[in-house]
């Protein structure tokens, strides 16, 4: 006799890529599917926009739960990642008609992860369930400072990976015995994009923008010498959208030693390749400048040192990045992401009343300088 | 009550089961009557709770089937299809297939069409086993025209509601809650929002409403249950039939009910009620009469053109129930029934006269 697990909760969260849906089904904080289902260029190519995936990706979505024996109306709540939507404050928020209106306009632009917060609301209406969002990578909690940049017309955004940078925290302020809204920490997010941030009592305070400052990655270039990237652009006769991919997608290790493969790189630092081992460690050196960078917008006062993401699992790099910045604080290191139990520990906090839900779009509160 | 309580109750002439072991079909063909034609009448597929709600709702809508032909100015009866079954689960060709023999066993008495749960696709294995398929017009593209023409009928009664009531007739500034944005009330929210109408919908499919906001992103979205208390000028019911009850018309604060679904009154004395809160009612026969309009007269295929033109006399026809309907200071409904029957009795005593006399054998 199989053993009945209790379960106040059974979430459904949906996490669109461009060319997958992530989905996971949890019970409370228990796993109890995690599929990612691959979406060919055959699939999307009937589709003129993202947008115009929904049905399609949402009964992908439906036929999974169906072929895992997963009854879709046992589902309690659906959790949608956030797409490019307007700037809010971190949090939970419940899916509402402007958001969706939002993802539809692309108020910053258009992405598979504005789909997120449509799928989980068109579930949640047909099962009478709720639907949530969770800090979403438009989380804006930007000091005033943070936002400008030299030229008056190019402000700083505050484009982060938000929901493993928040969940990742949660945990470490866990482990120290302390609430998140009572430290100040910088969390680094080292994986395809690298965003390190300022966390003070909770929030994300500065950023590099992953897509155009800090340091190179595996595949974008960080931030660049100004005034060599025009000559660049001018030099190539490179327009806009083909200078983006330069940029995001063959920058950073892409551009150095043609690759993205950080254990093939390591394979061959280990085989003596000498470039390899300089590219690689600039890439560490370059995230460790940010690290310090942020300790100033700290003031210095920063209780710890958060490393996470696909690259906070290899030593090489996470032990490059502790001797430049452990003397600023104590590095904890928790490798991987997992989006998909961040999703799902979000909206559990808001079912279980220890957080309230926001409603969107709930903007930055100016702080004092 | 017993079936011919029932049958007796409204005048039925007819009343069909059908019964396929092999294919799992159950199906209930109603005839009301066919004064002034064959028994015009969609098949619809749903899950009933009970043989008795099946039989009651073939029933009731082949009567208002009858209603819509005679005041629509149609040579036709009323009837109507049922087939009681899960439409995701328990179709097959087979199936339609033999509801196509029993049809045809009719010998044309019942024509039918598509409605609710059955689709093009079931028509065809309909069609290769009776002849008794109403023509219907499809568009340029091949795509069917039936929720367009319905619901470009629905716009040109509220046209005419508006008329009566405000005494313009355009809904522009108007705000109009749909209940049912299927295909009807997709093409409905579209025409009203081109006409400049402000909309509030609901469904209990997300997917339905998404539709309709994506082409008309300004309208607002409420839970089905809210619909009824919803702020507006019209509540345009276009899903299901039997939602005004007592109920929900005490709940109502708009001025003019106007859609494309059958039967919404639950009863009578919710008409009478309606009329008394001085919230006009468009009878559901005829408003959504522009599906009818896809066949001419003597069940010939219309052309699209010609659907669309006949359609619009919906708006002439409401008028002149409303004025009916003042003149004898009664509800509109009962209006429209009376000018039904009045039609089907003066058509049927003319039909009594003997037009072609076999010839005398020399």
């Amino acid at each position: 006799m199989s053993e009945k697990i209790e379960s106040r909760h059974r979430i459904l969260a949906i996490n669109p890529g461009s060319t997958s849906t992530k989905i996971a089904v949890f019970d409370d904080t228990t796993p109890v599917l995690e599929e990612t289902i691959r979406h060919s260029e055959l699939d999307l190519s009937p589709f003129d926009s993202v947008w115009d995936q929904y049905e399609f990706r949402k009964r992908t979505i439906v036929d999974t739960l169906k072929r895992h024996d997963i009854d879709i109306c046992s589902l309690t709540a659906v959790v949608g990642r956030g797409g490019l939507l307007r700037p809010v404050v971190s949090g939970t928020y419940e899916v509402n008609q402007l958001m969706i209106s939002d993802g539809r306009e692309g108020v910053q632009g258009q992405h598979a992860a504005n789909l997120g917060p449509v799928i989980a609301y068109g579930i949640g209406w047909d099962l009478g369930i709720p639907a949530f969002m969770v800090d979403p990578p438009s989380v804006d909690e930007f000091e005033p400072m943070a936002r400008l940049s030299g030229l008056k017309s190019v402000p700083r955004r505050s484009l982060a990976h938000s929901l493993n940078i928040k969940a990742t925290a949660r945990m470490a302020a866990a482990e120290m015995g302390k609430n998140l809204e009572d430290i100040n920490i910088i969390v680094a997010h080292m994986g395809g994009g690298i965003s390190v941030c300022p966390l003070r009592k909770g929030r994300i305070i500065d950023s590099n923008d992953a897509n155009s400052g800090g340091a190179f990655t595996p595949e974008r270039a960080g931030g660049m010498p100004t005034m060599g990237l025009i000559d660049f652009i001018f030099d190539n006769k490179l327009g806009r959208e083909e200078m983006k991919r330069e940029l995001i997608g063959r920058g950073g290790l892409v551009s150095h030693l043609g690759s993205n493969s950080a254990k093939e790189i390591e394979d061959r630092v280990r085989a003596g390749d000498a470039h390899a081992a300089l590219v690689y460690q600039t890439m560490a050196y370059q995230i460790a400048k940010e690290i310090g960078a942020m300790a100033t917008v700290l003031m210095g006062d920063v209780d710890a040192i958060i490393l996470t993401g696909g690259l906070a699992g290899s030593e090489m790099v996470v032990g490059w990045v502790k001797e430049r910045v452990e003397h600023i604080a104590p590095v904890m290191v928790y490798p991987g992401e997992d989006e998909m139990k961040a999703l799902v520990l979000g909206s559990l906090r808001v079912l279980r009343g220890e957080e309230k839900a926001r409603t969107y779009p709930e903007t930055v509160d100016t702080l004092p300088l | 009550m017993g079936i011919f309580d029932l049958m007796d109750e409204h005048g039925h002439e007819e009343l069909v089961f059908c019964y396929d072991q092999g294919t799992g079909l159950r199906a209930i063909v109603a005839v009301h009557d066919t004064t002034l034609g064959p028994a015009l009448g969609g098949t619809r597929m749903w899950d009933y709770d009970s043989e008795d709600a099946a039989v009651r709702d073939a029933l009731r809508l082949s009567r208002s089937m009858t209603f819509q032909g005679a005041v629509s100015d149609c040579d036709t009866g009323g009837g109507k299809g049922v087939l009681w079954g899960d439409p995701s689960a328990d179709k097959s060709e087979a199936y339609f297939r033999a509801f196509g023999r029993f049809i045809e066993g009719l010998g044309g008495r019942f024509v039918t069409y598509a409605d609710l749960g059955t689709d093009d696709r079931d028509l065809r294995h309909l069609r290769r086993e009776t002849g008794y398929i109403a023509p219907f017009v499809s568009s340029a593209r091949g795509e069917s025209l039936g929720g367009k023409a319905t619901a470009y009928g629905v716009l040109w009664g509220l046209r005419a509601c508006c008329k009566v009531k405000y005494g313009v007739s355009s809904v522009k500034g108007r705000k109009v809650a749909i209940q049912g944005v299927g295909e009807v009330g997709f093409n409905l929210a579209r025409y009203l929002h081109e006409e400049g109408a402000d909309l509030v919908i609901t469904d209990i499919v997300y997917d339905a409403m998404k539709r309709v906001q994506d082409v008309v992103p300004g309208a607002e979205i409420v839970r089905p249950e809210e619909i009824y208390e919803c702020e507006c000028d019209i509540f345009s019911p276009c899903a299901f039939g039997g939602v005004i009850t007592q109920e929900t018309a005490e709940k109502l604060k708009c001025e003019i009910i106007a859609g494309a679904a059958y039967d919404i009154l639950e009863s009578a004395k919710v008409g009478d009620y309606l009329h008394q809160k001085n919230i006009l009612y468009a009878p559901d026969f005829v408003i959504s009469a522009g599906e009818l309009f896809q066949t001419a007269d003597n069940l010939q295929a219309a052309t699209e053109e010609e659907t669309f033109a006949r359609t619009c006399e919906i708006f002439d026809v409401l008028v002149s129930v409303f004025e009916r309907a003042t003149r004898e200071g009664i509800p509109p409904f009962r209006a429209a029934r009376g000018m039904a029957e009045e039609r089907m009795e003066k058509v049927g005593g003319v039909r009594s006269i003997l037009a072609r006399a076999p010839k005398p054998e020399l």
